[in-house]
């Protein structure tokens, strides 16, 4: 699979990431860093820790690196719940943003683990 | 020296990502949290030309760092643009009420990203440029103020027949007056700015002298009443001026200066003059000046006094004798007396010449580029220079230590034989012929040896120049760097012929120390020989004295013409028979001296030249009576070794004459001198 097809795929633009990385290899390079970040591992921990301070902070940054990174369905469900615990308390209504943000952050790592095939 | 960058966000991607966008241009510092940031901030802030800030961060964020680098100052001269993906404008409303410089929005646009940081550091940096420009204005400004200030009160002082020493003392006195009293007292809080003023507006306390008719000021007896009411009139005179200029300028020196001059004759106890006032009423400065004027006045010659010594002028000032003070200030007084000589001896104009020695300095620095016109200058000095040396028929040269190169003037080096450009010449056989290592040397050491306000090192030296011994004189000095005799970069100088006057100088020399007659030594340049030669070591000398027999038969019957005669040849056969280390001196009328080195015996050398001298000169029969004095057996030195020899020679006389006779001590302790006391 080709970037341009991943992020298709993802439903995200690809020629827009690209002007604003500068180069393909730099993109490439962050793309691979993705998985490492720690930022959605930390929320799933907080948010069934019930801390809802420190979910926010995580779900605040997976949302800054998706954007950055041009990934912007991952962004979309990220910045739904951000403004949702932002508050300060996990609200019933959170409970399905983050399934969906679950569904959209696997889809991304699969995307980018075939990339590096 | 690359900018430093300090990157606060609690995601590693995108400090990486930020990292990289800003790549090799900068140096980067990285900080997870808050607290991190801060921490980095306290220890180099100093060197961070940028703070590229998250908000939302664990430990502390975005916006406490920002206070706290408002609290330390840092935000003055740091620049911060945050990094937030929080978009509402409160948020970021808030990092600029907090100082921030910037934002960047994300997602992070690597053009984007590159162009605002590096535009905000150029920003600040040019502040920082302008910064210190206008506080290098400000210091010239108040230096300026100061000069001006120097200037007028010397001219008033110069009428009063008072030296620039008076407003120097007062200005120090009342800046040590003024330092102590902050010491010891929160009474009269005063700004440094503000001390400074009044320091400098002491110098014109007497200003209003100027209109003083001359015959009052300096009246050397007591003035009437009448009298010294006109004098006391100068507070009030100086007091106008100031007025009239405080009419057109708000400045606060002004001000200043009308209190002192207006009320520096005020006393504590509110009987000065011009207005009575009394206590603190009277205003602080002019307290001091008043104070400082006094003791000044005490210190030192005025036309009506002599100067009393420091501690009669503490007495008079503690005691009330000399006016009523602030009991506070004569605390300072007290405390500040025994260094007060010590201080008004070695204090030089002013404190502010240190502020602005450095900023002197600092302008130098700065403007490392030499302007165009100065280059012109130079370049027109060089082909002066070059013309000179090109026209006059000397040898000129030029040496310079930081390339090691000597070069001559092409007429120089043709005359010597020798090329223009010599490198090392110390080493350079070429030159050494021409001009011996020696005396390379020696004009070396005298050229260490001069002074700046004594520069010129000449000496003469004998150059062998084409196959031909040459004297020339060398006239040089060095080149310092710097006025100060420091670190010599460089040489000049030329050799001047001077091979005539030198030989004529020989001659001279020579001539002076001959007797004219016989062309031998006279008596003085042998003895100051002779000394020279007992001076060294494990040598054995004689000195031989003799008189021809019948000298005066000879004159009488042939004539003085002869006389003389008979001597010159007395003296060629003395020159034949002695080597050239000898010497042969005439030393009276018809008597000569021998000094010679021998080893081992001296009678078959004495006998020779006895033999010698006898004969017969056209028809006159000469003979000689001789007397020999051994070193070092006979005697110690020139003087004893000389009175032996005399003395040999009175028992050669009075044993018959015609002989030679050695010096022994116990027949001869009593002889009497023969030679004539004139010829001693």
């Amino acid at each position: 699979m080709t970037i341009k097809e991943c992020f298709e795929n993802l439903g995200a633009d690809y020629d827009d990431v690209l002007r604003r990385m500068g180069t393909q290899e730099r993109l490439l390079r962050f793309l691979s860093k993705f998985p490492q970040d720690p930022s959605f591992s930390l929320l799933c921990g907080a948010y069934e820790r019930g801390d809802a301070g420190e979910a926010f902070r995580a779900v605040h940054s997976l949302k800054g690196v998706s954007v950055n990174l041009g990934l912007s369905s991952l962004y979309a469900s990220a910045c739904a719940l951000t403004e949702e615990l932002r508050g300060g308390t996990i609200t019933p209504a959170s409970a399905p943003m983050l399934e969906h943000l679950r569904q959209d952050y696997e889809a991304t790592i699969a995307c980018i683990r075939e990339l590096e095939a | 020296m690359k900018n430093l960058i300090l990157i606060v966000d609690d995601t590693e991607m995108n400090r990486s990502l930020l990292a990289d966008m800003l790549g090799p241009d900068y140096e980067i510092l990285e900080a997870a949290n808050g607290v991190e940031a801060v921490s980095l901030l306290s220890q180099r802030h100093g060197e961070i030309s940028l703070v590229l800030l998250d908000i939302v961060m664990p430990e502390m964020d975005g916006f406490e760092v920002l206070s706290l680098m408002n609290r330390n100052g840092w935000i003055e001269h740091i620049p911060v643009i945050t990094i937030s993906s929080e978009t509402a404008s409160t948020y970021i409303d808030h990092a600029y009420d907090l100082g921030a410089s910037d934002y960047i929005s994300r997602p992070f646009d690597e053009k984007t990203v590159q162009r605002r940081v590096r535009n905000t550091i150029m920003l600040y940096s040019k502040q920082k440029v302008l910064e210190s420009m206008v506080a290098e204005q400000i210091v010239e400004k108040e230096r300026n103020n100061f000069l001006m200030v120097e200037i007028l009160s010397n001219i008033v002082e110069f009428r009063n027949g008072e030296s620039g020493l008076h407003v120097l003392h007062i200005r120090t006195l009342t800046e040590i007056l003024l330092r102590n009293l902050q010491e010891i007292s929160g009474r009269y809080p005063l700004s440094a700015a503000r001390m400074a003023l009044i320091v400098n507006a002491s110098a014109l306390h007497d200003i209003g002298k100027i209109s003083i008719p001359e015959d009052i000021l300096n009246r050397p007896g007591s003035l009437s009443p009448q009298e010294f009411e006109v004098m006391k009139t100068h507070s009030l005179i100086g007091a106008q001026i100031m007025e009239d200029a405080l009419q057109r300028h708000h400045e606060e020196l002004l001000q200043i200066a009308y209190n002192i001059c207006r009320w520096h004759h005020e006393r504590w106890d509110g009987e000065g003059y011009p207005d009575g006032l009394m206590g603190d009423t009277i205003p602080i400065e002019a307290q001091v000046v008043a104070l400082a004027d006094v003791y000044d006045a005490l210190t030192n010659v005025r036309v009506y006094k002599p100067a009393y010594p420091h501690e009669t002028a503490m007495k008079m000032i503690l005691s009330g004798e000399c006016g009523a003070f602030n009991p506070l200030l004569l605390d300072c007084l007290r405390k500040v007396g025994p260094y007060l000589e010590e201080e008004l001896k070695l204090r030089s104009l002013g404190g502010i010449n240190d502020a602005s020695i450095q900023e002197l300095s600092s302008q130098m620095i700065a403007s490392g580029k030499i302007s165009n016109r100065t280059l012109t200058l130079l370049e027109q000095e060089r082909i002066k220079y070059q013309f000179f040396a090109s026209m006059s028929n000397e040898i000129q040269f030029e040496y310079s230590y930081q390339t090691s190169l000597l070069s001559l003037s092409e007429w120089g080096a043709r005359q010597l034989g020798l090329s223009v450009l010599i490198e090392h010449p110390s080493n350079d056989a070429q030159l050494q012929q021409v001009f011996s290592a020696q005396d390379y040397a020696d004009l070396r050491r005298r050229l260490q040896e001069v002074t700046p306000e004594k520069p010129i090192a000449s000496a003469s030296y004998c150059l062998h120049v084409k196959g031909e011994d040459r004297w020339y004189k060398a006239v040089a000095r060095p080149l310092w760097e710097g006025d100060e005799a420091g670190k010599i970069v460089g040489v000049i100088g030329k050799f001047v012929d001077v091979h005539e006057e030198q030989l004529r100088l020989e001659h001279l020399k020579k001539l002076a120390e001959q007797d004219s007659l016989t062309k031998l030594s006279n008596h003085s340049s042998a003895r100051n020989w002779i000394n020279r030669a007992l001076a060294l070591d494990g040598k054995s000398f004689a000195l031989a004295l003799f008189d021809l027999d019948n000298f005066k038969q000879a004159n009488d019957q042939y004539g003085h013409m002869f006389g003389d005669q008979v001597l010159q040849h007395v003296a060629r056969m003395i020159q034949k028979s002695v080597r050239s280390g000898d010497i042969a001196a005439r030393v009276g009328g018809d008597e000569f001296l021998l000094f010679l080195e021998y080893q081992g015996n001296i009678e078959p050398i004495v006998e020779r030249i006895f033999g010698t001298l006898h004969g017969k000169f056209q028809s006159f029969e000469v003979s000689v009576s001789m007397g020999i004095a051994l070193f070092p057996q006979n005697a110690g030195g020139y003087e004893q070794l000389f009175h032996a020899a005399d003395q040999a020679l009175y028992a050669a006389k009075k044993n018959g004459k015609d002989r030679y006779c050695y010096y022994d001590d116990e027949s001869m302790q009593e002889l009497m001198s023969v030679l004539s006391p004139m010829d001693h």
